[in-house]
């Protein structure tokens, strides 16, 4: 099966289940790193 | 035969299949050169309606891009059997989006209307700066010059072509249409251009007015 | 409180009393400031996008000389990241343009790559859409890596050096800023930078189904990008701000706009309504067929930016349900006489400042005028529009 390249909440929630109860939106508290990352990929997919 | 009536419904409604189908038929045919004409002749009065349809608030820019595709391929498709003899008696136009502008999607449905409508248009493409312009105007004598642009900068810019245009001695000599979101009365006198349009159609039979 | 304090508290406190639909002490002034800021302080647009020193020098020079109430956003762009990966669309940096759309550099997906994309939107940026619109990164391994590296340090050094900006706008001339991010409707990203917006209205008639589920597949990616963006800022009194540019709403037909944009935008606006984010619109073109659909957003919650319209219409169906702002012809500030401007000014406030929930601005971010308009302006809203 093929890498993930973005940990998916749901995958997020399956390790740390004390998280189930915050919004999926809110992967960021978990992993500031990850999405920064993210935030960068999809800038540079602007312009 | 070519249902010229079906054609330009087709045209008017956007319907690329029923003119795929006409085209793909008489391609088949030899000697199809009257009909091929004909064939055009409906593409170029359907563009006319689609326009009208814009005006009417049925069609929007959407619609006019996609309708200058159609009537795009529709032309690539016929080309090799049109051969010499489309007309272009409409006058010429040279048309360019300005000098620090790189939008052109209005300028390109310009052009499709005012092809349709009869005209030679000689397309400079986007970000083209006064000097090319200029030239383009001194080697092809056209009637009228076409400045398009979105940006409030390109409204500078379309100054300094109609400046460029008469430094050079070729004001009197063009008649000079500017188009674009930005564009009003104000800013058309304040540009020295002649006349003015936000919508492609309204700009084509100004155009019109100007050689008919 | 020092007064430097002070001001930046009142000013805040006006701005979002305004978003909140109510009347503040006046009218306050947004500073709707692009690339002006960089002619204002006499620079190209280009020089900014390199020397970032540059662009914060531009927008001290605003803070100090406009009168103002809050800027918007830092215009500047991150140059340093666009050349660690050379960006074939940053094409601006050399030809001194300013920076805008282009057909010509959108059109990098294909059609028949909409099930790809939708299958998983992030997977394909990285593989397809990056390498296609960055020539280091279409390079082997490690050249590509490094440059991916490099890439990532300059954009973190970027936020860091604009969020410097804000600070310094904060401390020395109690200025405000509104956004924290931006983020921009799936629709209008993909037709913008994926396909070219020649080829969306294509793809409308010729592969709906395609078209609208990558639309609904990124619409997560986007929600995801605003929330981080977000969070990303200092935590702060009032809701975080972020811009939405709209593009191609209103070119289309209605029931186009009904199937491709309006789902996903609910959804992203109520979204961030229910994270007590608000989101500011800007509503290019016109918008008047739409605006009873607006009136269906969640209250309160967002700032509608309008470009054209009917003032009256627009505060009549709109007032219990956004903030409003825009309307002021950015051309009159370039070409009109110091009179017609004030003019133009005393009209929007007539209408729209009654009852509050307005803020006063130009109908779209500046890439030119002239200061003494712009000033003249400014000062006379802040003086005509005092609510008694």
């Amino acid at each position: 099966m093929e890498e993930q390249l973005l940990i998916s909440w749901s995958d997020i929630v399956k390790e740390h289940p004390e998280l189930a109860d915050k919004d999926p939106a809110m992967a960021m508290s978990w992993d500031i790193g990850q999405e920064m990352i993210f935030a960068y990929v999809t800038f540079l997919a602007l312009f | 035969m070519v249902d010229s009536k079906v054609l330009i419904q087709a045209m008017s409604d956007l319907d690329e299949d029923v003119l795929n189908k006409a085209i793909d038929e008489v391609l088949s045919k030899d000697d199809n050169a009257a009909e091929v004409q004909e064939i055009v002749k409906a593409c170029q009065q359907g563009m006319t309606l689609v326009g009208e349809r814009y005006d009417s608030g049925e069609y929007f820019i959407g619609d006019l891009v996609f309708a200058g595709e159609v009537l795009q391929n529709v032309m690539d498709k016929l080309k090799p059997a049109l051969g010499t003899g489309s007309s272009a008696k409409g006058g010429k136009v040279v048309l360019a989006t300005v000098f620090g502008d790189l939008h052109d999607i209005g300028k390109n449905i310009f052009r499709s209307m005012v092809e349709a409508a009869g005209f030679e248009v000689i397309d400079l493409g986007i970000n083209v700066p006064v000097n090319q312009i200029v030239d383009k105007v001194k080697e092809v004598n056209p009637d009228i010059v076409g400045l398009s642009g979105v940006l409030t900068l390109a409204l500078d810019s379309m100054k300094e072509t109609v400046h460029g245009l008469a430094e050079a001695g070729l004001r009197n000599s063009v008649k000079v249409i500017i188009g674009g979101v930005p564009v009003n009365e104000v800013v058309c006198k304040s540009i020295g251009a002649d006349g003015f349009s936000t919508n492609a159609a309204e700009g084509v039979k100004i155009c019109q007015r100007w050689v008919g | 409180m020092s007064e430097v304090a002070n001001l930046y508290q009142e000013r805040l406190d006006r701005v979002f009393k305004a978003f909140n639909l109510e009347q503040p002490d006046r009218v306050p002034v947004l500073g709707t400031y692009g690339s002006w800021c960089a002619e204002f302080a006499g620079y190209t647009d280009a020089e900014t996008n390199w020397d970032i020193e540059k662009g914060g020098k531009a927008m001290m020079k605003v803070a100090s000389e406009i009168p103002l109430d809050m800027v918007h956003n830092y215009f500047g762009r991150p140059g340093g990241v666009y050349q660690a990966l050379g960006s074939k669309a940053f094409h601006y940096l050399s030809d001194s343009t300013v920076a805008q759309y282009s057909d010509e550099h959108a059109q990098i997906m294909t059609a028949d790559e909409y099930p790809e994309f939708a299958k998983d939107p992030f997977r394909f940026l990285v593989e397809k859409i990056l390498p296609r619109k960055y020539a280091e990164l279409a390079k082997p391994s490690p050249i590509k890596d490094l440059a991916f590296a490099k890439g990532a340090m300059k954009f973190g050094m970027f936020g860091a050096q604009s969020g410097g900006i804000v600070g310094a706008l904060a401390t020395q001339y109690g200025m405000p800023m509104l956004f924290d991010g931006v983020i921009l409707h799936p629709m209008d990203w993909i037709a913008d930078f994926f396909r070219g917006i020649k080829n969306a209205f294509m793809d409308i008639r010729r592969c709906p189904n395609d078209f609208l589920a990558a639309i609904e597949a990124f619409t997560p990616l986007i929600i995801r990008l605003g929330m981080g963006q977000a969070l990303m800022t200092p935590p702060r009194q009032y809701p975080k701000v972020l811009e939405l540019p709209i593009h191609l709403p209103t070119m289309l037909k209605t029931s186009d706009f009904d199937k491709f944009f309006w789902p996903a935008f609910k959804t992203i606006m109520e979204f961030f309504a229910s994270q007590n984010i608000n989101v500011v619109p800007i509503y290019e073109g016109d918008w008047s067929r739409y605006y009873d659909h607006l009136q269906e957003l969640p209250a309160k919650k967002s700032m509608g930016w309008f470009e054209y319209g009917d003032p009256k219409v627009i505060k009549e169906k709109l007032k219990d349900i956004m903030c409003i702002s825009g309307l002021y012809p950015a051309t009159l500030l370039q070409f009109g006489t110091k009179e017609e401007c004030i003019a133009k000014a005393k009209e929007l406030v007539d209408i729209l400042a009654p009852g509050g929930g307005y803020v006063f601005g130009t109908d779209k971010e500046l890439i030119t005028g002239k200061a003494e308009n712009i000033i003249a302006v400014n000062k006379f809203v802040m003086e005509y529009g005092v609510y008694k």
